[in-house]
């Protein structure tokens, strides 16, 4: 008898595994684990057929990025969504390694309408041909961080050209006397934020990496003033000579341990300036955040960031899985998202939401950037086109390749990874 | 009872020996030996030869509409040819045809005999370090020779072989004698033998980036306090080889004195007191002796921190990313690098490359080994 009733609650346990739908996310350990658990648990609770759960791999976009092409190489359905980087859409489109999201809206126009709350730029990113294959989980952006203690006591406005950068970079390296302070910091070793480190200011002189024809232009007068510009930063001293070891972790630690005057960096570098850190931080409360400088006559502009949800194109449960990503892409995850990880939302109706302001007050400054941000170079080679052109900029910055060489090489490498 | 020729007796085959539970010891060993042998060729022939069919193949990621054409011997070409130059003269005349023709002239003779093995390795060193450096660890401008990231990540991995595997030798070779000396305070000298030994590499790379840092580093503030003004060390070429070596020496040289560590226990004191009997003094004991003796172990601590070497990846990684710009972007950070863009048929031909660079070691370390046997 007692056998007979756990047999029974067995195949009881048994059905109602199989009634319900298993989902799997993954996210980087970079990407808060401790918001994004509670947010799934708060989705199986409102939906009883589903049990989402999730896993965590790498810290980096390189390394989340090496996981999933083994992954997805292996055809693997064990994973039914993931996050991606913005510049990854294009490679996952080519590759059919994302499920197109058109067929879940009931048309054309109606997708349209869903993606209008969304900020251009990552939308840009994953909407290639008219065909949506992910949606913005959050965004991001490079930011001039300055340090509003040191711009006050001399009575400086934030540069809004570069030549005034420098100017007020080498009055207040002059008139403090530390020997230890950098005017100007930005990142030039050898991975993936001296791309943008480049096309920055490549951009804020009217240039661009293509022409419109699709001609690649990196030996061009614009691409020419910006090697010239980030010359005079270590001829004028207002930037470090070891520059080509300064990666985007090491420019935010130098910044919050107030040898900074002037930085480049990402929105994260803010909630730790302010304490949330695990390093002491000596700028809170002495920090301003605006657009990047331009050359005088230019418009200013950023590189864009961020990570994006897509569906696994060999998962089994994509109606399912497009329940769940609806939710991660809503307003109400995107506010908790924000609230809680400090990450910037994707969607444009958060800027001016009370519970966002209150807990990041310097994301409606943060505005005005983020919607002129532009795009990494869009293409299913990003890999190659990214390393053909961070290179030579990180061997330029060691004084290993001159401004002209450096140049010539990221043409005939950008060439080179665009003729296949 | 007549003899029975010996040609009719037949030993019982394999088949009725197993049956019959009477397997020979030869046997019984092979038999014992199969499930192992089996597994490691699943997981290790089998990858090999799945990798040496997949170089021989266009296959792209995200280019998955070419398919996964055979396309030969392609990939080699360019990685050593590269396209235009096949039958040009001028540039087969070049430092690395030369560097080649001159070792496999050296190897050769020290097979031979002309040359004592001694001579003919340190040649072989002299001729891979002058090729290596003619060469130079800068991208070449042109890419005419082939593949130029493939030859500056060929040459940078043999310098690094070279280097750390003869500097790692250097510093392990006195540690495991220190080691050796009864004393007090020996157990100290073993704890420092075994802690860059148990430390992962990548942590090792991380920690030494930290000492490197030419402003904020512990190197250069020592420096700085002798009233030396220190390299930029990772942010320059020159320096970031160097910086990268003394990595490596440090964080390997603890194998390397491990093991002579172990081979110099197993001499025998006897060997010694005869030594001193006779009056030989302390030079003459550990040339005559010590060094003698230790060659098997020297032999097996060689082989697998040449291996190791040429494999290098974590350290370079973790230090510079194999930078400034490509200057330390070994074969292994190549390999990872080709993969991560996906093209996944000419990383399996590089990958072959570095295969065939560990095996040409091995088969050399092999013969040198059983030389006098």
């Amino acid at each position: 008898m007692r056998r007979t009733l756990i047999a029974l609650a067995a195949l009881g346990l048994l059905a109602a595994g199989f009634a319900q739908t298993q989902l799997r996310v993954f996210i980087g350990g970079q990407q808060r684990p401790d918001v994004i658990g509670p947010l799934l648990e708060q989705f199986n609770a409102a939906n009883p057929d589903i049990v989402a759960s999730f896993e965590v791999g790498g810290a980096t976009s390189d390394v989340q990025q090496q996981y999933l092409n083994t992954v997805l190489t292996s055809r693997s359905g064990d994973l039914d969504i993931f996050l991606i980087d913005v510049v990854r859409p294009a490679q996952y489109a080519a590759s059919g390694w994302a499920e197109p999201l058109n067929q879940f809206f009931p048309s054309e126009a109606a997708m349209m309408t869903y993606l209008e709350d969304f900020l251009p730029g990552p939308i840009e990113a994953n909407l290639i041909d008219g065909t949506l294959y992910a949606l913005p989980a959050f965004t991001d952006a490079q930011f001039l961080y300055y340090r509003s203690d040191l711009l006050e006591k001399y009575g400086f406005e934030p540069p809004t050209t570069w030549d005034e950068l420098k100017m007020m970079a080498l009055t207040i390296q002059q008139q403090e006397g530390d020997p230890n302070l950098q005017g100007f910091n930005y990142q030039g070793f050898q991975g993936e934020g001296t791309i943008c480190t480049f096309l920055q200011v490549l951009w804020s002189a009217g240039g661009n990496w293509v022409d419109d024809a699709g001609n690649i232009t990196l030996t061009t007068p614009e691409a020419r003033r910006t090697m010239a510009w980030y010359d005079d930063t270590l001829a004028s001293g207002i930037t470090v000579q070891n520059i080509a070891e300064m990666s985007t972790d090491l420019s935010r630690q130098q910044f919050q341990a107030g040898n900074v005057a002037f930085m480049l960096n990402w929105g994260y570098a803010w909630a730790h300036f302010q304490g949330s850190s695990p390093q002491e931080t000596v700028v809170a409360g002495k920090v301003g955040v605006a657009p990047l400088p331009a050359f005088e006559g230019f418009d200013s502009a950023t590189c864009i960031g961020g990570w994006q949800w897509a569906i696994n194109p060999f998962s089994s449960n994509k109606a399912a899985a497009w329940r769940l990503l609806e939710y991660l892409a809503s307003p109400e995850t995107q506010r908790v998202l924000a609230v809680q990880a400090s990450n910037i939302p994707a969607r444009q109706s958060l800027y001016a939401d009370p519970d966002v302001l209150a807990a990041a007050p310097h994301f409606g400054a943060f505005y005005d950037v983020i919607i002129d941000a532009r795009s990494r170079p869009v293409t299913p080679f990003y890999n190659d086109v990214s390393q053909a052109i961070r290179f030579p900029m990180n061997a330029f910055f060691a004084r290993q390749l001159t401004a002209e060489e450096a140049l010539r090489e990221m043409q005939q490498g950008v060439e080179e990874a665009l003729d296949f | 009872m007549a003899f029975a020729p010996e040609q009719t007796y037949r030993s019982p085959g394999f088949w009725r020996r197993l049956r019959s539970g009477n397997l020979t010891e030869a046997q019984l060993g092979f038999m014992l030996l199969a499930p192992a042998a089996l597994v490691l060729a699943l997981v290790m022939l089998w990858p090999i030869l799945q990798v040496l069919w997949q170089s021989l193949h266009f296959e792209r990621l995200n280019l998955p509409a070419r398919g996964r054409p055979f396309i030969g011997l392609e990939h080699y070409r360019r990685m050593l040819w590269g396209t235009d130059m096949m039958w040009d003269l001028q540039h087969l005349l070049g430092w690395r045809l030369l560097g080649l023709a001159a070792l496999v002239a050296v190897v050769w003779a020290g097979a031979r005999g002309f040359l004592t093995r001694t001579t003919a390795i340190a040649g072989a060193i002299v001729i891979v370090l002058v090729a290596g450096l003619a060469m130079g660890f800068h991208p070449s401008p042109d890419g005419r020779w082939g593949d130029a990231r493939f030859w500056n990540a060929f040459s940078i991995t043999l310098l690094i072989t070279v280097a750390s595997v003869v500097g790692s030798f250097l510093i392990g070779l006195p540690l495991a004698l220190l080691a050796n000396v009864p004393s007090r305070w020996r157990w100290l000298v073993r704890i420092a033998l075994l802690i860059p030994w148990a430390m992962p590499r990548v942590l090792v790379g991380v920690m030494f980036a930290w000492l490197f840092n030419s402003t904020n580093g512990v190197v250069n503030d020592v420096l700085r306090r002798l009233g030396v003004e220190g390299p930029l060390w990772l942010a320059r070429a020159e320096s970031a080889v160097w910086a990268t070596n003394i990595t490596i020496v440090w964080a390997t040289s603890a194998f390397v004195g491990l093991i002579l560590l172990a081979g110099l226990q197993s001499i025998d004191d006897s060997l010694y007191e005869a030594a001193m009997v006779d009056g030989a003094s302390p030079w003459q004991r550990f040339w005559c002796i010590t060094l003698p003796l230790l060659r098997p172990s020297i032999a097996v601590a060689l082989i697998f921190r040449t291996l190791t070497a040429i494999q290098t990846y974590d350290i370079p990684y973790a230090m510079t990313r194999g930078g400034p710009g490509r200057t330390l972007e070994t074969l292994g950070i190549y390999v990872a690098n080709t993969t991560n863009s996906l093209n996944l048929g000419y990383a399996a031909a590089l990958s072959v490359a570095l295969f065939g660079m560990s095996l040409a070691v091995t088969v050399l370390y092999l013969r040198w080994i059983y030389a006098d046997d």
